[in-house]
């Protein structure tokens, strides 16, 4: 391996493997921003998954001779994407009902979605798939680049050529929900949603629907996450998804510092030192001597204490997350 | 008055008795059966590995039933049973697997304190033998086993320590099966290096290890095995990303200990296609991704299960622990359903004969690394 393979080895390794925190943490962002904590990321990614893998099953149409029953790889997957995305909406709606028109406990609620998301896709992976372990496979965007025609040009070919529709997502929409939230009145109106609520009602910011708009949002993009487990790092869901990712996207956004970039940034951070990790015990094993493999499955904890402690400086959330907000309550 | 009012109260209550005279347990059958009872682990049935190897021996091999959905048996016809075993392990066709006519009772469990109630009600409901399913069940084992002396119990895959004088531990030699599906590996690599993704860097783990680079090193003496390890059982996005490296680092077989992390390894050798293949491992893990899984170290649990449950019914019961290798028919690699076509026969053949020499005895295989430094590999 030259060092060219090897940079491209890393870049795509962390991008693949970084896309579905970098969405679940964008998920977070867009949420806290308007002043409601969502610790429901998990959760939401766990049923993003199963649906995204039951919408690309029940469009399976084609007849498989063989299996002697419909061929579950010839469904649709962008209609799985779609269920999804539905499921993310409807969470995000249940999320925004609870913590904002009934005043709830937001935190409570999050852990009530991420408990329901365990027993919940389970009961559904039995009901529809009669298994505890994981579903058949699908049609997926496993192993489909988005853009096949870019692995002919030269240098970026090798870390561009492969990426998937999930992967491009990542990559590009911290950029757009960068600018949402930095240069557009929307966005401005939904950060200060999330710093001083009272303050933007009184100037006739419509609190509660930006409130709605951030959840959905957050539940549409962690909805997405868990389908790029499901269908674009493999085709099938397991039951073990999403193992703690949305929790790692949670402690990404935190050390993204609540910002969409800085969110991408570390989680790609993060990724990257999983990767190095895989690398320093497959390819340099007498280091294991040394310094325990306990060590290195740490190392990606470890770094972010360090970075975050040294480098990144306080990390403030907005002043307003996690308290409800109630019209014309007395300051 | 009062009689009166006592009478009535009589009268009622002979008459709300009698609504309940219709509600008896319908008639037993005639032969009463023995019970055998199996607790799960949290997998539960429908895993595809563990559980359901287990489930198969006792409901399939030693009950002759069929699961119906819904929680009804359908008894197995003579051809049918016969199908089940020569489909399910042909390798085990010959040991004399016959239906041992037995009633199961399956619980499962759905959390790690479900344990010891569900093995105690196994044993409360007149089992002769409760079986628990995986080493998670250790120590809930321990806990049970003396407190029902006439019951007989079995523990899958753990070892009780202290052995109770009423249970059974079955493991397996893992290092005998990885010897083989590493000795197919070495010979099928065309880029010399060879990968393994193991879940916990332990020693239960490190015998996977240790089995397949001894079969590598038989057949190939100049192949690089890359090893990393997960850190866990659960995340197949851990056991992708390591595949990953180790393909990018040259690999083109990556064998897999790590449990629903190796769902990750399969699929990443799918994705890429012509070339790469992965190693399934516990159960046969060939279909999930056909063609590109070259074959699976298949641990036989459902044959340990049946072979306890033929020492209970037979009398033979003994407390011990029972080590099932390539000889006793514990582990074994897939009848490779999907890639017999592309492997050479002479590689089959080499597979075989060191096979028949572990068997014979006359090649020990070494289960841990410093075993592996002293190892010599035999002459073939």
């Amino acid at each position: 391996m030259n060092v060219y393979e090897t940079i491209v080895s890393f870049i795509t390794s962390a991008i693949q493997f970084g896309t579905p925190i970098i969405l679940a943490a964008l998920g977070g962002v867009i949420c806290e921003n308007a002043g409601v904590v969502n610790i429901a990321l998990e959760g939401m990614m766990r049923m993003g998954g199963f649906f995204a893998v039951l919408g690309s099953y029940i469009t399976a149409r084609s007849f498989d001779p063989i299996l002697g029953g419909i061929d579950p790889r010839s469904g649709n997957p962008w209609f799985g994407i779609l269920l999804a995305i539905l499921v993310g909406v409807l969470v995000g709606l249940l999320h925004g009902y609870i913590s904002i028109t009934l005043r709830g406990n937001q935190i409570v609620s999050g852990v009530a979605i991420n408990v329901f998301a365990l027993g919940g896709m389970t009961f559904f992976l039995e009901r529809f798939f009669s298994t505890t372990g994981h579903s058949p496979s699908v049609a997926s965007f496993m192993g489909q680049p988005l853009i096949p025609g870019l692995s002919g040009v030269p240098i970026i070919g090798g870390i561009f050529g492969n990426l998937n529709v999930f992967n491009w997502l990542a990559l590009i929409l911290p950029f757009v929900i960068h600018f949402y939230l930095y240069h557009t009145a929307m966005g401005l109106r939904h950060r200060s949603v999330g710093e001083h609520p009272k303050a933007a009602d009184t100037l006739g910011v419509n609190v509660y629907r930006i409130r709605y708009i951030a959840t959905i949002g957050s539940g549409i993009l962690a909805g997405l996450a868990g389908a790029s487990m499901s269908m674009g790092q493999l085709d099938l869901f397991d039951n073990h998804m999403p193992s703690g990712l949305g929790f790692i996207a949670l402690a990404a956004m935190i050390f993204g510092k609540w910002t969409p970039i800085g969110t991408l940034f570390a989680s790609l951070f993060f990724t990257l030192a999983s990767v190095a990790q895989s690398y320093v015990q497959s390819a340099a094993p007498q280091v294991l001597k040394y310094i325990p493999v306990g060590f290195w499955l740490a190392l990606p904890y470890i770094l972010t204490i360090i970075v975050l402690v040294s480098f990144v400086g306080r990390a403030v959330a907005p002043a307003a997350d996690g308290t409800p907000y109630e019209k014309g309550e007395k300051l | 008055m009062k009689i009166k009012k006592l009478l009535v109260l009589l009268i009622l209550v002979g008459l709300s008795v009698s609504l309940f005279a219709g509600c008896r347990q319908p008639t037993p059958p005639p032969v009463e059966k023995i019970k055998i009872g199996l607790c799960t682990d949290v997998g539960g049935r429908g895993d595809k590995s563990f559980n359901d190897s287990a489930i198969r021996g006792l409901e399939n091999w030693a009950g002759g039933l069929k699961y119906v959905p819904g929680g009804d048996y359908q008894t197995l016809t003579p051809e049918e049973y016969q199908k089940i075993i020569t489909d399910e392990a042909p390798d085990l066709v010959g040991r004399g697997i016959k239906n041992l006519n037995i009633q199961p009772v399956i619980i499962e469990s759905k959390a790690n304190e479900d344990y010891v109630p569900n093995l105690k009600n196994l044993a409360d409901q007149g089992c002769k033998l409760v079986i628990g399913v995986g080493f998670m069940l250790t120590d809930a084992m321990k806990e049970v086993a003396p407190l029902y002396p006439n019951t007989y119990f079995m523990l899958i895959d753990g070892v009780v320590d202290p052995l109770p004088s009423n249970v059974v531990c079955y493991v397996f030699k893992e290092h005998e099966g990885s010897y083989l599906v590493g000795a197919l590996a070495g010979q099928m690599t065309k880029t010399n290096k060879l990968g393994f993704v193991g879940g916990v860097d332990m020693f239960l783990i490190n015998r996977f290890e240790v089995g397949y680079r001894a079969g590598v090193k038989t057949v190939n003496p100049n192949a690089e095995v890359f090893t990393a390890y997960t850190g866990n059982f659960t995340n197949a996005d851990d056991g992708q990303r390591l595949a990953k490296t180790q393909f990018d680092l040259g690999a083109d077989i990556v064998y897999h200990a790590s449990g629903a992390c190796g769902l990750g390894v399969i699929k990443e050798a799918e994705q890429r296609g012509e070339g790469y293949f992965a190693i399934g491992v516990d159960s046969d893990q060939d279909y999930i991704a056909p063609g590109r899984v070259l074959t699976s170290m298949i641990k036989h649990v459902d044959y340990a299960t049946w072979l306890a449950i033929n020492s209970v019914v037979n009398g033979t019961f003994k407390s011990e622990i029972v080590a099932l290798g390539l000889k006793e028919g514990g582990v074994g690699i897939s009848p490779l359903k999907h890639t017999k076509s592309i492997i050479p026969q002479a590689a089959l053949d080499k597979v075989e004969a060191l096979r028949k020499m572990v068997v014979e005895g006359t090649l020990v295989v070494p289960e841990s690394k410093e075993q592996l430094e002293t190892f010599v590999p035999p002459q073939l």
